[in-house]
C-alpha cells in the first residue's frame, strides 16, 4: 500500500485512541462528596454489591462496602451517601458551555493589578458556596471569564456582585450632664460640647465626622444635649474563622418561614473593641441599649443584641442569624454570606459586563441539528460531485477523507481544546478547504494534457494551488489567535489545525488514491 | 455556447464586478454615516439580552411582536426549532418569558447579556480582526505570486467579494454577530481559493492556451463553489440552529459574490495584463 495511505491511516488510528481512551470504561465518577473516604475524580465500581445509581437512592445503616479505582473502602452510614457521581467518561472530548449548558460571566475588574488576587478570591467564594466545575480566565488586563457547570444565574451574579466588605457597628450615646460627660475605652476621655461641635479626648468634631480613638475608628452621628457616636468593631479582616460545624450551623423552624444561624470567630483586637465599646453602654434589664450592627458591602444583614452578661468582655465569637421564606432559600442564603465572609472582601469592586445561561437542552439539540445539517451536506456534496464527474466511485473516497479530517482534528484537540460553537464553525471551515481542495486535484489529475505530463507532474501543480489556498486561509485565521477576549480563538485554533492537517496528511493520501484510481 | 459568449465580451463583464463593488462601497459608505458603523450590529457586539428558547409548537410571529414591541424575533425551523428574542439590556428577561407562557417551550431558556460597554469592546476587536485577517491575507497573496499587478487584481476580486457581501447583509437587515464575523472571516480566507486557482494557470499559459486554460479554471472553480453551496444549502435549510443557520447564509452569500468576482473581474484584468506584457 502506498505509504501516504498508510500514514493517513496511522493519523486516524491515532486519533481514534486519542479521542477514546478507554471505551469500555465502567462505574461512577465522584463530581462532589461529603463521606471523607472518598473525593471528587474517585470511581466507584460498587456499593454494597449493588449497582451505584441503585445504590445512592437506598438508606444505608452500618458499615457500607464500597469498591473504588483505589481500593474498597468501608464507611460507616445512617441514612443515604451523600455523594453525586457521573458515568466515567469515555471519550477525552471536552464538551463546553455551547453543549453541556451552564452558566458563563465576563467581569469586569475596577482596578489594574489585582487580577490574581481577585481571581483567588472569587474561586474559593464560588467553590465554598459549592457550583461545580467553574472555570476562570483572565481576559485582558482587567476582565475575568467565569464558566460554571451548575447553578443558577442568580445565584451567580449575587456571588460575584457583591464585593464582599464586611462591618459590625455598634450605635451608642454619650449623656452629658451640664455638657459634660466621659467615654472610656482604654482609657478615660473627657467629653463637651464646643460651638455645636463635639470636644472628645483632644479632638473637636462635628456631626457626621469621623475620628478615631484608642485605634477605635467613630462616626460622630448627631449632637445635642447628647452626643450620638457609631463605632466600627470588626471589619472583613478581623473575621478568623466561619464556622461549619453542625454545631454552630443551625436552620430553625419559625412560625413564618425558616431561620438560619451560623458563629464566625473574631481577631483578639477586634474582640478588644468590642469590650472597650460596651462599656459605655448601659444594660436594660437582660440586654445592653445598643445593638450590634452588621453590614455586608454597606447592607445591613443582621442586627443582634447584646446581653448584658458581654458588656466590657472580648468577645471573639458571635453567631449570624437571619431568616427566609422556605428551608432551601435558607440554607442557600446561609451558604451564600458564609462563603462571601470565608472568601474575604475583593481587592476592588467588580462589575459584571456578560452574563449568559445557556440552557442544556438546546446545546444538545444543537449538537444533534449539526450532526443532521453534516449528513444532509455531505449528501449534497455528493450529489453535485456525481454530477460533475459521472462517477459515483469518487464519493466514497472524498467522504472518507474528509470524514478522517474531522476524526484527525478531534484526536489532537481531544481534551484541550473545548468543543463549543466555534470549535463546529472551525470544523465547518476545515471540510470546506478540504472538498475544494479534493476538486483541485481530481480535476487536475482528470483534465487531458495538451502536452505530456505524468500525474504526478500535474498533482504537483495542484499542491500549489492547494498550499496557497490553504496559506490564505491560515493567514486570515492568525490574527484571531492574539485577539483579546478570546473571541473565536477557538475557532481560529480548529481551522488552523484542520488546514493543516490537511495539507501535511490527508490531501497527500487523496493525491495517492486518486494516482490509483485515475489509472485504472 | 455560453463560455463563446463570455469569451467574446470578456472587457465589458468586467463592468459587472466594478458595478457591485462601487455599489457596496456606496451602501457601506452610507451605513457608516448615517450610523457609525458600516454595518448594524447585533447585541453581542453592542450590548442586549438574548433569548433562545427551543420550541415545539408553531408561533405567530406577528402576534409576539405586537405583545414584545421592542424586541427583535427570528423563528428557525429545522431538525428542531428554535425561537431567538432580542431586547435591550435593559429588559426584563424574565418577565419576557413569562409572556410567552402560550408557547411550549422545551427545557430552559438560554439568556445571554452582554453590556454595552463590553459590546464597544468586542466591536472594536472585530474591526481589528476584519482588518487584519485582510492584511495577512493579502501579505501571504504577494508572497505567493511575487508579481505586483496578478497579486493587486486578486486582492480587487477578495475585496469585492467581501465588500459585496457586506452590503447584501446590510440590504437584507442582517445584523453583525460573532458567528457572522466568523463566516466573514472564513470568506476572506476562502475568496481567494478561486483566484489564486485561475491566477497560478493563467500565469504559466501561452497565449493560444490561455482560453483553454480558463475554461479548466472556471469548470474546477464552479465545482468548487457549487458543492460549498450544496453543503451550505443543507445546513440552512436543516440544521434549525441560529449559529449555523448564520453562518451558512453569510458564506452562501459570499460563494454567490464570488464567482462574478473571479470569473468576470479577475480575470478579466489578468488578461488584460498579460495581453498587455
Amino acid at each position: 500500500m502506498n505509504k501516504r495511505i498508510i500514514m493517513l491511516l496511522f493519523f486516524v488510528v491515532l486519533s481514534i485512541v486519542l479521542i477514546a481512551p478507554n471505551p469500555f470504561a465502567k462505574g461512577s465518577m465522584v463530581t462532589a462528596s461529603k463521606v471523607p473516604q472518598l473525593s471528587a475524580g474517585d470511581i466507584i465500581y460498587s456499593i454494597n454489591d449493588m449497582n451505584v445509581d441503585d445504590a445512592l437512592n437506598k438508606d444505608f445503616s452500618g458499615n457500607v462496602k464500597i469498591e473504588t479505582s483505589k481500593g474498597t473502602r468501608y464507611v460507616k452510614m445512617d441514612g443515604k451517601l451523600n455523594i453525586t457521581v457521573q458515568d466515567v467518561p469515555k471519550t477525552n472530548l471536552k464538551f463546553g458551555l455551547d453543549i453541556n449548558g451552564g452558566t458563563r460571566a465576563l467581569v469586569k475588574v475596577n482596578s489594574s493589578g489585582v487580577l490574581d488576587q481577585t481571581i483567588q478570591t472569587l474561586q474559593t467564594r464560588i467553590s465554598l458556596f459549592g457550583l461545580r466545575e467553574s472555570s476562570f480566565r483572565a481576559v485582558e488586563k482587567n476582565f475575568i471569564e467565569i464558566s460554571i457547570a451548575g447553578g443558577t444565574k442568580e445565584e451567580l451574579s449575587e456571588l460575584l456582585s457583591r464585593q464582599g466588605k464586611f462591618e459590625a457597628k455598634i450605635p451608642f450615646l454619650i449623656r452629658l450632664t451640664n455638657g459634660k460627660g466621659e467615654i472610656t475605652l482604654d482609657k478615660t476621655y473627657g467629653v463637651t460640647l464646643e460651638d455645636g461641635k463635639a470636644r472628645i479626648g483632644d479632638k473637636l468634631v462635628g456631626e457626621n465626622e469621623t475620628f478615631e480613638l484608642s485605634t477605635i475608628q467613630f462616626t460622630v452621628n448627631k449632637i445635642s444635649q447628647n452626643v450620638n457616636l457609631t463605632a466600627l468593631i470588626f471589619t472583613g479582616t478581623d473575621i478568623k474563622i466561619v464556622f461549619l460545624d453542625p454545631q454552630r450551623n443551625l436552620i430553625q423552624r419559625t412560625d413564618s418561614g425558616y431561620n438560619w444561624q451560623f458563629t464566625i470567630q473574631l481577631s483578639n483586637e477586634g474582640a478588644q473593641r468590642f469590650a472597650w465599646v460596651t462599656r459605655n453602654i448601659p444594660s436594660v434589664i437582660n440586654y445592653l441599649e445598643s445593638q450590634i450592627f452588621l453590614y455586608l458591602d454597606d447592607k445591613l444583614i443582621d442586627a443582634l443584641n447584646i446581653a448584658s452578661g458581654l458588656k466590657g468582655k472580648a468577645e471573639t465569637e458571635i453567631s449570624i442569624t437571619g431568616g427566609a421564606q422556605t428551608q432551601q432559600e435558607a440554607v442557600k442564603e446561609k451558604a451564600k454570606i458564609q462563603s462571601i465572609l470565608r472568601s474575604g472582601a475583593l481587592p476592588t469592586t467588580i462589575e459584571i459586563v456578560q452574563l449568559d445561561t445557556i440552557s442544556p437542552n438546546l446545546g444538545q439539540s444543537f449538537l444533534y441539528n449539526a450532526l443532521i445539517a453534516a449528513m444532509a451536506a455531505a449528501a449534497g456534496v455528493a450529489a453535485v460531485i456525481t454530477v460533475r464527474y459521472k462517477k459515483p466511485k469518487l464519493i466514497v473516497p472524498m467522504m472518507a477523507v474528509s470524514l478522517s479530517e474531522i476524526v484527525i482534528v478531534l484526536g489532537i484537540t481531544a481534551g484541550r481544546v473545548t468543543i463549543d460553537l466555534p470549535f463546529i464553525a472551525g470544523i465547518i471551515a476545515t471540510i470546506g478547504t478540504g472538498i475544494d481542495a479534493q476538486i483541485i486535484m481530481l480535476d487536475e489529475a482528470m483534465r487531458k494534457a495538451e502536452r505530456i505530463e505524468t500525474l504526478r507532474e500535474k498533482l504537483s501543480r495542484a499542491f500549489f494551488i492547494i498550499f496557497g489556498s490553504a496559506g490564505t486561509v491560515i493567514a486570515a485565521m492568525l490574527p484571531l489567535m492574539f485577539l483579546g477576549f478570546g473571541l473565536l480563538q477557538g475557532f481560529a485554533i480548529v481551522t488552523i489545525i484542520g488546514v493543516l492537517s490537511g495539507i501535511l496528511i490527508t490531501r497527500p493520501a487523496f493525491g495517492a488514491i486518486i494516482e490509483k484510481i485515475v489509472k485504472v | 455556447m455560453i463560455f463563446r459568449i463570455y469569451e467574446r465580451y470578456w472587457k465589458l463583464w468586467l463592468f459587472i464586478p466594478l458595478a457591485m463593488l462601487l455599489i457596496a462601497v456606496a451602501i457601506l459608505f452610507n451605513n457608516m454615516i448615517s450610523t457609525g458603523s458600516i454595518l448594524a450590529r447585533d447585541v453581542e457586539l453592542s450590548g442586549g439580552k438574548m433569548i433562545v428558547l427551543e420550541i415545539d409548537t408553531a408561533v405567530d410571529v406577528d402576534k409576539l411582536r405586537e405583545k414584545l414591541p421592542e424586541a427583535s424575533i427570528h423563528v428557525t425551523q429545522g431538525a428542531t426549532s428554535s425561537l431567538l428574542i432580542q431586547v435591550p439590556y435593559d429588559a426584563d428577561e424574565t418577565g419576557i418569558i413569562e409572556e410567552l407562557s402560550d408557547i411550549t417551550i422545551k427545557g430552559e431558556p438560554t439568556v445571554r447579556s452582554v453590556g454595552p460597554v463590553l459590546g464597544e469592546l468586542f466591536w472594536k476587536q472585530t474591526q481589528y480582526a476584519l482588518i487584519a485577517a485582510f492584511a495577512m491575507m493579502a501579505i501571504f497573496v504577494f508572497i505567493l505570486f511575487r508579481t505586483l499587478a496578478p497579486s493587486s487584481i486578486v486582492l480587487l476580486a477578495a475585496t469585492t467579494d467581501i465588500l459585496t457581501t457586506m452590503a447584501t447583509l446590510s440590504l437584507l437587515d442582517i445584523k453583525l454577530s460573532l458567528p457572522i464575523l466568523a463566516a466573514l472571516l472564513m470568506i476572506i480566507g476562502y475568496s481567494v481559493d478561486t483566484d489564486i486557482l485561475l491566477t497560478s494557470s493563467l500565469l504559466k499559459a501561452k497565449k493560444e492556451e490561455m482560453s483553454q486554460k480558463l475554461k479548466n479554471s472556471i469548470k474546477t472553480g464552479l465545482t468548487m463553489s457549487f458543492t460549498t453551496v450544496a453543503a451550505l444549502l443543507s445546513i440552512i435549510f436543516i440544521s434549525g440552529s441560529f449559529v449555523l443557520e448564520q453562518i451558512a447564509f453569510v458564506l452562501l452569500i459570499g460563494v454567490l459574490v464570488d464567482i462574478p468576482a473571479t470569473w468576470l473581474g479577475n480575470a478579466g484584468w489578468l488578461r488584460l495584463w498579460l495581453l498587455r506584457k
